[in-house]
């Protein structure tokens, strides 16, 4: 069933993935010249705070397998933390195109790139909070190697919302 | 113990991640570089296959799940993927 | 009944019908009126026939989903209601006030309206679907208030289901949004901006959570399929509608001074409003398909089978239609619009409340847990005529649209409002032929009610 809601989510990204695709080729000039103003080192580095991210919730539920439930606790904690890591991070990026008067309105280019990331970024939120509560219950032994369903659920959809931005970074940061 | 064994220790999400992460670094090099082009855009559009196809099978596990199920995440990324290569070469 | 409290429900379902019946009328009327400009002049202005067609729809709505709500809640709950009493007194003063809200588009005209209750001291009048007097609207909030408290507090303290907590969510949050109704700024593009958070938020958001309850209840009640998986279902399918629906606004935001990034927005957002719907398609047959009993009340299963697919053709085939803003900008505020209105409201909110009335009602009034053969035979006859006539209603609107918006926008030389009305006159014949047929079947519905039931249910 999570599977029904992962590939709904991911058809809304595809099909904002695409119109951006194609938005961009009605005005190329101006999106490869809007596109040098993001700053591609915070994207990077977001990549790599949300792909290890991802690892260590692989990791959480290898050791629920193992019934480690402590351990699996501590490495949701450590997923949590990398995702606070990239919140932190994209919020300095916000700040700053806000100093520079960057806005929806500004034109198309960034009007896509904030809804986009700025949607992405609503599901790393909520990605946190299943994160924290599938945590909360581990720490209190609700899982076991036999029953650990909810750590499987909250680690599809965090893996969804990771390899969403995968394909985002490339695309709206670096490809001209 | 030696390097060569410690290396055949890493478990394969391990090797996963480290796949992810150099690949990364790699997109963030053309990035800074600012290269473009026929060939990075496509180089990066590869790599963007791959690194979500390997979050798919070894991170969510899907290698492990019904057919149809990887069938259809396969087809979604082609199609996505295609579809902004298509959308570069309308571009020019 | 498992629980006499839900007793309640039946007079909410009763007035909610009664409602129903008026707005049909009041819509044939209109029908006429545009074909034939003077009829019923100067005793019912189109304007306000139009006023009571789409408040009275509203408001039976209201009346229904309360019904449903006072049913359904102790059910899940496994409790008595709160409070019964608070219950019956509220809808009593949601009927009244609704009847001399009516009464007063009626018969005093709208301006004298607007100046007997007061409406220069906070303006709140005179916007399409919320032309109610400043008064009314504070009482649809106390009465609000006083349900929301009920039902609440009947949650509370029992046990707490999915789809009861969903019923919940989407009731709060049509009582939120419709606070904007008291927000009226002078700005008109502001004033329009917060006024689809009423009118969108609620059928394109709180209201499909309505929605998705009241049918998940019917489905697992009819079905007995394990309630574990229509959980699952229902938290998809609320998952995807606000995922959607939210942003999905924007596709109001095209034409009315607002910045041109919801032209996009809108356009991508609004354009995956209809998988929602088309899950509930998929959920409903499912549900149907893997039932473990034969449910003796076909007729709830028909309405019930019947929702999904006429909400996703209105909601989701004919949204989508007009949804993307390079087509809008060519069909916005035709008849492509009111075709697509009709279908929608008919195909999602009518049908699940006939849905839950056509189960709960036998219930309610002491048969067994069905209506007889006969009396079901009825009821799915008016299912056919109602259901039917709507199609043919969105078909002759839909045409006229097409027709209007070729003539008088898309071609060469555009023609004008009227001399295009002229042209399409024939259409809006045929739309009131098929309202006549529409009636038919209500008049039948009607008629289900009065044949002879199964024998006093036992116990
Ligand atoms: C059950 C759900 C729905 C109901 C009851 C409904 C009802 C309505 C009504 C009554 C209007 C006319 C509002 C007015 O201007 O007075 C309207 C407008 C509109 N609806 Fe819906 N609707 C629903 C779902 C949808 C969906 C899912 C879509 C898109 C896929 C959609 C797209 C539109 C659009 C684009 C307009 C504006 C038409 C214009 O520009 O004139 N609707 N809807
Ligand atoms: C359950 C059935 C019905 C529902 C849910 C319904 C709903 C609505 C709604 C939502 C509107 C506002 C549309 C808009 O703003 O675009 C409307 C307007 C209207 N309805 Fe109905 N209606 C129903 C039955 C009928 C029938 C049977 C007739 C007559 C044959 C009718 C005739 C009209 C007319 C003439 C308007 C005014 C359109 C305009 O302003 O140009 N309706 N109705
Ligand atoms: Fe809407």
């Amino acid at each position: 069933m999570i599977w029904i809601f992962i590939y709904a989510e991911l058809l809304v990204f595809g099909i904002l993935f695409l119109a951006y695709a194609f938005a961009r080729a009605r005005n190329v000039a101006l999106f490869n010249e809007s596109q040098l103003h993001l700053n591609r080192t915070a994207g990077a580095v977001n990549t790599l705070v949300l792909i290890t991210s991802s690892y260590f919730v692989v990791r959480a539920v290898a050791a629920i397998r193992a019934d480690r439930t402590r351990a699996c606790a501590r490495w949701l904690l450590a997923a949590v933390a990398m995702a606070g890591i990239f919140v932190v991070v994209k919020l300095g990026e916000y700040a700053a195109a806000s100093a520079h008067g960057i806005t929806m309105s500004t034109n198309t280019f960034f009007m896509f790139y904030w809804a986009m990331t700025f949607f992405h970024f609503m599901h790393v939120l909520l990605g946190m909070v299943i994160l924290l509560a599938v945590w909360w219950k581990a720490r209190h032994g609700a899982y076991s190697a036999a029953e650990h369903t909810g750590v499987e659920t909250g680690a599809s959809y965090w893996h969804m919302v990771d390899m969403v931005w995968i394909i985002l970074f490339p695309l709206v940061y670096v490809m001209h | 113990m030696n390097d060569k064994s410690a290396m055949l220790n890493l478990r394969p999400c391990t090797i996963t991640w480290l796949v992810l992460v150099g690949l990364t670094l790699a997109v963030l090099a053309i990035g800074r570089l600012g290269l473009g082009g026929w060939g990075i855009v496509a180089l990066l559009l590869a790599s963007t296959f791959v690194k979500t196809w390997l979050v798919a099978e070894n991170f969510m596990g899907l290698r492990y799940s019904a057919l149809r199920w990887r069938i259809i995440i396969a087809v979604y990324l082609l199609v996505v993927l295609s579809g902004i290569a298509l959308a570069w070469w309308v571009a020019g | 009944m498992q629980y006499s409290s839900q007793a309640v429900a039946k007079p909410y379902f009763i007035a909610a019908i009664g409602l129903f019946v008026g707005q049909i009328l009041f819509g044939l009327i209109m029908g006429l009126q545009y074909v034939w400009g003077d009829f019923l002049f100067p005793e019912i202005p189109f304007n306000v026939a139009r006023m009571v067609h789409t408040n009275l729809l509203i408001v039976w709505l209201l009346f229904g989903f309360m019904g449903a709500a006072y049913y359904l809640v102790p059910e899940e709950a496994e409790t008595e209601l709160a409070s019964p009493k608070l219950a019956l007194a509220l809808f009593w003063i949601f009927l009244v006030a609704g009847a001399l809200t009516i009464l007063g588009y009626l018969l005093v005209p709208y301006s004298g309206l607007a100046k007997l209750t007061g409406n220069d001291l906070f303006p709140t009048m005179g916007r399409e679907f919320l032309e109610q007097p400043t008064i009314t609207k504070i009482g649809i909030v106390i009465v609000a208030l006083g349900f929301l408290y009920n039902i609440t507090m009947t949650i509370l303290k029992g046990r707490k289901t999915v789809i009861s907590l969903v019923l919940l969510i989407g009731l709060w949050g049509l009582a939120v949004f419709f606070l904007f109704a008291f927000f009226n700024p002078a700005n008109l593009v502001l004033d329009k901006f917060y006024w689809w958070w009423v009118v969108h938020l609620w059928v394109e958001g709180v209201w499909e959570l309505i929605l998705g309850s009241i049918l998940a209840f019917v489905l697992i009640k009819t079905t007995g399929v394990d309630r574990e998986i229509i959980e699952k279902w229902l938290y998809v399918i609320i998952a995807m509608t606000l995922i959607t629906g939210i942003v999905g606004t924007g596709h109001h935001y095209y034409w009315i001074g607002t910045p041109e990034y919801w032209q996009w927005l809108g356009s991508i957002f609004s354009a995956l409003e209809p998988i929602p719907f088309f899950m509930m398609v998929i959920f409903a047959f499912n549900m149907v398909n893997q039932r473990r009993r034969e449910h003796p009340n076909k007729a709830a299963v028909l309405w019930a089978l019947g929702t999904p697919v006429m909400a996703f053709l209105g909601a989701g085939v004919w949204g989508f239609m007009h949804t993307l803003s390079p087509v809008n900008y060519y069909t916005h505020g035709t008849q492509i619009t009111a075709a697509h209105g009709h279908m929608a409201f008919y195909g999602a909110y009518v049908m699940v409340v006939l849905a839950i009335i056509s189960y709960a009602m036998p219930i309610l009034r002491g048969r067994a847990a069905a209506n007889s053969p006969r009396a079901q035979v009825w009821e799915m006859w008016s299912f056919w005529l109602m259901t039917i006539s709507i199609v043919f209603i969105t078909l002759f609107l839909t045409g006229a649209g097409i027709l209007q918006v070729w003539l008088q926008r898309v071609s060469e030389n555009p023609e004008p409002f009227m001399v295009v009305q002229e042209k399409i006159a024939l259409f809006y014949w045929m739309r009131e032929v098929a309202g006549v047929f529409f009636l038919v079947g209500l008049v039948v519905y009607l008629i289900s009610f009065f044949i002879g039931g199964e024998e006093e249910a036992t116990a």
